[in-house]
């Protein structure tokens, strides 16, 4: 027997490394300069090429450590862009309401994985959107249920457990993106065709972040439309080309509008270096829903409504046939399952605190950390999928009807995109969109 | 060392898996919690003997402390001078780990089969945490977490299950 | 209440046929109302796997409403708690019932009592029958293998050919008709599927080139991949059974090969009882694309009880009960009415469904039931298994449940004698043969010997079959010797499964019980099941040697534990429920225990002549035209492959037939 009388005493740091590939850093916070009772947090523009940990490690200080890198790369992701892919430093992440961010500038799944396999436009370039939207340059906003155009009903929600609807009867809008990173490798490796994908012999090897270089991120969001008893000024808002898609359900009818809509939920996927499961940061817009087992004390809820006798059962999708074109649709009446845990809760207070410090008023205190997912045991070799912790986590917005705890059918982004493959059956690296390939 | 890594010390020796297979550093699953719940009321249930539990994980703690060998204390507790009774809860712990379930044994010896066994799963997460599916390379039935066509191919080798 | 609703078309259940029916009627723009008697699809299946997850006995049913175990407190009587079907709604037959076959506080069939004065060879003995079936929202399906196989021409003709059995109406007709609906269902299922071994097997049947493939057809995915097991026996190149070549034929399966809208398969080594990520096709897919085409509704908790007829002999009507808890009152009632109707409650439901409605004028013996044939001819494919240790490791308990078979003797000149089969080769270890990994491991933890692996066991060849010569039997392992004796043991067993085809036997039958009834105070299933002919005895006996033969090419020790004499007599828990005997031409008695394969087969068949069946070959009721019936019931024979593409194709065939009419 190994290590047997190391079980309790202090690990070596390397043992303790090979796990997540952590490095011991100063406490950033003590160095902040904020008051020593309440420090907040940094806010930064600069998107973070890996994690920094703290020693005595545990579960809990590196889901903390974790937890900071999430909230740091939310905060650059969502700062506002001077041009495709970067950050307008001159301004505070707040301080223009409404303008696109530096994610939003990133490549749509849409101009990646296009008809007949032909070759995606250049970073920095996009497609028009579909002709009955007109030829206005916004972001189009085509997915219902993370499905796409293309490839029906996306395995974050394997089984096609339906759409989200609002308290306005309006369904929820989905996009994905990658940044140039991860898109730049599927445009060199011709990973955007089903040809291109049959003729690369490897499974797909995304690059990860150097110490000092930004690697792939993926990135999932959710948007709602606003209308009635909506306060837009709660909302990361947009303006974009609310598009259904016929080719996601049958009885779907192409139809397009131009709409406002609100930033309710938020995946980001970040492939760092030592951790090839990735590591997965996921966001909601702090109204979404009531928690199960906690007090339901707001007045409205984007997916909940309070004291309702004749909605729809907790996480049950509408019948079908689901088509987002219809003029209204029963609200979805939404519960998250997993509470939020109390270090969780506690930093989320303190980034919205240094957020509306930095910008009064600023629309970024709306939103929360649900949770990071990171592998306790990436290098495991009997467990690809590294031991995740927490186990399960999901997205009110994104994972709505499969929520829990319930291995293989409950949500867990490392557990679920560990099966991910491209159209030729190979491994797709974690990720759902090369499957897209046409 | 506290109870809990007595007691892990313990079931590596019986189990032949490795501590930190068993009780991973960082821990998601904490099985070793329940199993040593359930090891301890179950066994103080069926013998009546209210020792009998710290009985066993003392003389393991002192066979660890004079430097026996894992191989040496196996044999020590198993095939020493200790009674029926405490080799049993010894051998009840082994199938707790390995099945997740706590074991109902009908010994009839000098029968060909001498006896039957059967057992009560603890939870969802004992029968996923069941070393069964360890030793024999595979994953529980019902959780696999390898990818399309691994069956295909060899697993990997014992040892990166056991730890050992 | 009385539903005054008008639609095009009922159908009774929301299984693979009834979802098909539905999802192409509704495709047509016709108006459908589905009954099913069980809860709704739920959204998330974790439900069911926390449900599976939990079970002490992972049966196929496990997994499933209402709870198969633990649904009252253990007792001797009842060691796994499994319900009284008298206090529930919806009660089904599970495989845990078939041991608890005469208690009737625990079976749900109403079995007869054990004829008298009968030895184990006794062609007339009663058994319990050995397989199951779901009763809620997608049916089966939730259970079922993935087995794609299509039947050959030979099957659809047996009369004809052997003497034996059915032929099916119009023989080669009826398989020529079906093909372009295999191809169908084929699709709809997704199957992965190796077109080259396919066709080889065909070729070795003489099946017309035609009737095989259109030449620019193919699989909707490539085939599955293989296991090392697989590879162990397709190293068979040089063998032959009976006039048969006999070699491995990779197994077309409903399961994704690439990813499409379900995950690809993952190889959670669990098809059965419950794919954990749906990478396998379940009626649950079709029923969505059929509720999508905005035509379909569907009423869940609503059990059909009753089939009107009007003066005219047609069906006017399905009355229904409803109900909120599985084992609460029941709370509603009602008539679907429609144009046309359709039956797909599987083959034991539907049955009983026409023989309880008793009350209409000139069919007091049930509905459809002119003929008398209504519940006769229950087949199933009866198994034997046969298990052993590879010598070097195989590695089982990876990948889907099964991945290949041997498909090479399911015809042949033997078809006048025995049954013929197919083989097919399991994955699962010794899981089903001998409830491993439980069993090897309580027998070298706690000195017992159930797996043979660890006592004075020999096989019928006289092996020993101690599996470290150098321990003493009865050891008890602890540490890094059970750490190697056990990983030795696991990563080399092996299991073949035969199906044998079962022949129609009139008397093999379902009935209503006179006494026993369900919660909302239905009568419930009075089965009678025997093997009464020498037919397919003899080809349990071919299995069993067949099973020798092959794990002595492969360098396999054979572990098949004789199952010792059937128990005819005694108290309820004595008796066995599938043990029989079969003496053969030498005048040796063996000893057998037939498995179920999960195929209920032949209750309401079509054929030839309104006197011989209960369907014509358009899948509709010789005696009410507006009447249809779909599923595994309508087959006149089991025949050599699963049934459950035959299944699907018949249904897009009898759908087919219902537009004609209804625009007729």
């Amino acid at each position: 027997m190994k290590n047997s009388t190391l079980l309790f005493s202090a690990l070596p740091a390397a043992l303790l490394l090979s796990a997540c590939n952590t490095t011991a850093t100063e406490n950033k916070q003590a160095t902040a300069g904020q008051a020593a009772t309440t420090p907040l947090p940094v806010i930064s523009p600069v998107i973070p090429a890996d994690a920094q940990f703290h020693e005595p490690f545990s579960l809990e200080s590196l889901q903390h450590d974790f937890d900071v890198f999430s909230w740091e790369s939310f905060i650059a992701l969502n700062w506002p862009a001077a041009s495709v892919g970067v950050a307008d430093t001159s301004v505070n992440i707040g301080q223009k309401p409404g303008a696109a961010t530096v994610w939003q500038t990133y490549k749509e799944s849409r101009d990646i994985f296009l008809p007949n396999g032909a070759t995606p436009p250049p970073w920095g370039k996009d497609l028009p959107p579909p002709s009955v939207c007109g030829d206005q340059d916004l972001p189009v906003l085509n997915q219902i249920a993370k499905v796409p155009n293309n490839v029906l009903d996306e395995s974050a929600e394997p089984f096609q457990t339906g759409p989200l609807v609002d308290q306005n009867g309006q369904y929820t809008r989905f996009e994905i993106l990658t940044n140039d990173v991860m898109f730049n490798y599927i445009a060199e490796k011709n990973l955007y065709s089903k040809s291109g994908q049959e003729a690369f012999a490897t499974e797909a090897d995304f690059p990860f972040g150097t110490d000092s270089q930004v690697g792939s991120i993926m990135l999932k969001a959710s948007w709602k439309v606003l209308g009635k008893n909506d306060a837009p000024e709660k909302f990361h808002t947009t303006k974009a080309y609310v598009y259904d898609n016929p080719d996601e359900h049958a009885g779907v009818k192409a139809a397009c509008k131009l709409q406002t809509v609100g930033l309710v939920g938020f995946h980001i996927g970040t492939k760092l270096k030592g951790n090839p499961q990735w590591i997965w940061s996921t966001f909601e817009h702090v109204d979404n829903a009531p928690t199960q087992g906690e007090a339901i004390n707001k007045k409205h809820y984007n997916y909940y409504k309070p004291d309702c006798t004749d909605c729809a059962a907790v996480n049950t999708p509408p019948p079908r046939p689901w088509n987002p074109g219809n003029a209204y649709t029963q609200p979805t009446q939404v519960m998250r399952v997993i509470p939020l845990d109390k270090p969780t809760k506690e930093l989320n207070a303190s980034y919205q605190a240094a957020l509306e410090k930095l910008v009064p008023g600023s629309v970024w205190v709306n939103y929360e950390l649900i949770s990071t997912q990171w592998p306790t045991n990436a290098d495991s070799k009997t467990d690809p999928t590294g031991a995740p912790a927490p186990a399960f986590l999901a997205n009110t917005t994104l994972e709505t009807y499969i929520q829990g705890t319930v291995r293989q059918t409950s949500s867990s982004c490392i557990q679920c995109h560990n099966n991910a493959t491209m159209t030729s059956g190979k491994f797709s690296d974690f990720t759902y969109l090369l499957q897209r390939a046409q | 060392m506290d109870i809990m890594s007595t007691f892990v010390g313990l079931s590596s020796v019986l189990t032949g898996f490795a501590q930190d297979i068993l009780a991973p550093r960082l821990d998601t699953t904490n099985i070793k919690t329940l199993y040593l719940q359930s090891w301890t009321e179950n066994i103080t249930q069926e013998t009546g003997d209210a020792g009998l539990v710290n009985t066993i994980l003392q003389q393991y703690a002192e066979l660890q402390a004079a430097g026996k060998s894992d191989e040496e204390i196996g044999e020590q507790l198993m095939n020493g001078n200790n009674s029926p009774a405490f080799v049993l809860a010894c051998q009840k712990l082994i199938f707790l780990w390995y099945m997740g379930a706590w074991p109902d044994v009908n010994a009839q010896p000098g029968t060909e089969t001498g006896g039957f066994t059967t057992s009560s799963l603890l939870s969802a997460e004992s029968y996923t945490s069941g070393l069964v599916w360890q030793v024999m390379q595979a994953h529980p039935m019902g959780d696999s977490n390898y990818r399309y066509g691994y069956w295909a191919e060899q697993p990997p080798a014992l040892s990166d299950f056991t730890g050992n | 209440m009385t539903n005054t609703s008008k639609y095009d078309v009922v159908i009774v259940g929301s299984g693979i046929s009834g979802a098909i029916v539905a999802y192409q009627l509704g495709l047509a723009g016709k108006k459908v109302l589905i009954l099913e008697s069980g809860p709704t699809v739920p959204a998330d299946r974790s439900g069911y796997m926390e449900t599976f997850y939990k079970a002490n006995a992972k049966t196929p049913e496990s997994p499933y409403p209402p709870a198969t175990q633990g649904a009252v407190p253990s007792s001797a009587n009842n060691p796994l708690g499994l319900p009284n079907p008298a206090g529930e709604n919806i009660p089904r037959y599970t495989v845990l019932q078939v041991g608890a076959w005469q208690k009737k506080d625990q079976c749900y069939f109403d079995y007869p009592a054990q004829v008298e004065g009968i030895d184990g060879t006794s062609l007339n003995a009663n058994f319990a029958f050995a397989s199951s079936y779901e009763r809620l929202g997608g049916g089966t399906t939730w259970h079922w293998l993935g087995t794609c196989l299509r039947l050959f021409p030979e099957d659809f003709k047996m009369k004809t050919l052997y003497g034996q059995g059915e032929d099916w109406p119009g023989g080669d007709a009826f398989y020529q008709s079906l093909v372009p609906f295999y191809e169908t269902a084929a699709k709809e299922i997704g199957v992965s599927g190796d077109k080259d071994a396919m066709e080889k097997l065909y070729r070795q049947f003489y099946v017309n080139p035609e009737g095989i493939y259109g030449s620019d057809y193919n699989f909707p995915m490539p085939g599955i991949d293989q296991t090392l097991q697989d590879e162990l026996y397709a190293g068979i190149t040089d063998m032959t059974y009976e006039g048969n070549p006999v070699y491995v034929t990779p197994t077309p399966q409903g399961r994704n090969s690439r990813p499409d809208e379900r995950r690809q398969c993952a190889g959670n080594t669990n098809c059965i009882p419950i794919c954990p990520i749906q990478a396998k096709y379940d009626a649950t897919v079709t029923l969505a694309r059929a509720e999508q085409t905005g035509n379909v509704e569907i009423r869940y908790q609503h059990v059909a009880c009753n089939i009107r007829l009007d003066d005219k002999q047609q069906v006017c009507g399905i009355d229904y009960l409803t109900y909120d808890q599985p084992n609460g009152i029941a709370t509603g009632s009602g008539t679907a009415v429609a144009e046309r109707y359709v039956l797909a409650a599987h083959a034991i439901e539907t049955p009983k469904l026409l023989l309880m409605s008793n009350k209409n004028p000139g069919f007091e013996n049930g509905v459809a039931n002119s003929s008398d044939q209504v519940g006769r001819n229950l087949m199933d494919h009866v198994m034997y298994l046969g298990w052993g240790l590879a010598k070097d490791p195989i590695f089982p308990y990876r990948g889907p449940l099964s991945t290949s078979g041997i498909e090479s003797l399911r015809d042949g000149a033997f078809r006048k004698d025995r049954s013929a089969y197919r083989i097919e080769i399991g994955n699962e270890g010794w899981q089903w043969a001998a409830d491993d990994p439980g069993t090897t491991l309580a027998d070298f933890v706690f000195g017992q010997n159930n797996s043979q692996l660890n006592g004075n066991s020999k096989n019928k060849q006289g092996e020993e079959l101690r599996f470290n010569p150098q321990l003493p039997a009865f050891s008890k392992l602890f540490g890094k010797q059970l750490v190697n004796t056990l990983n030795g043991v696991y990563t080399r067993q092996l299991r073949l499964g035969y199906l044998i085809e079962q022949l129609p036997d009139p008397e093999n039958r379902v009935q209503l019980s006179t006494t026993l009834k369900d919660n909302l105070g239905l009568p419930r299933p009075h089965v009678t099941y025997r093997l009464a002919s020498d037919y397919e005895r003899k080809a349990f006996v071919s299995a069993k040697e067949l099973t020798t033969e092959l794990f002595a090419k492969v360098g396999a020790t054979e572990y098949t534990k004789d199952p010792g004499a059937p128990v005819f007599s005694g108290k309820p828990e004595e008796l066995t429920a599938t043990n029989f005997q079969y003496k053969d031409d030498k005048g040796v008695t063996h000893n057998f225990r037939f498995y179920g394969a999960g195929h209920i087969v032949g209750t309401y068949r079509m054929g030839d002549s309104k006197e011989t069946s209960v369907l014509n070959a358009r899948q509709q009721s010789w005696d009410h035209n507006n009447l249809y019936m779909v599923g595994s019931g309508v087959f006149p024979t089991i025949a050599t492959g699963n049934p459950t593409l035959t299944i699907a194709a018949l249904a897009f065939q009898a759908a087919g037939h219902i537009l004609e009419d209804l625009s007729a």
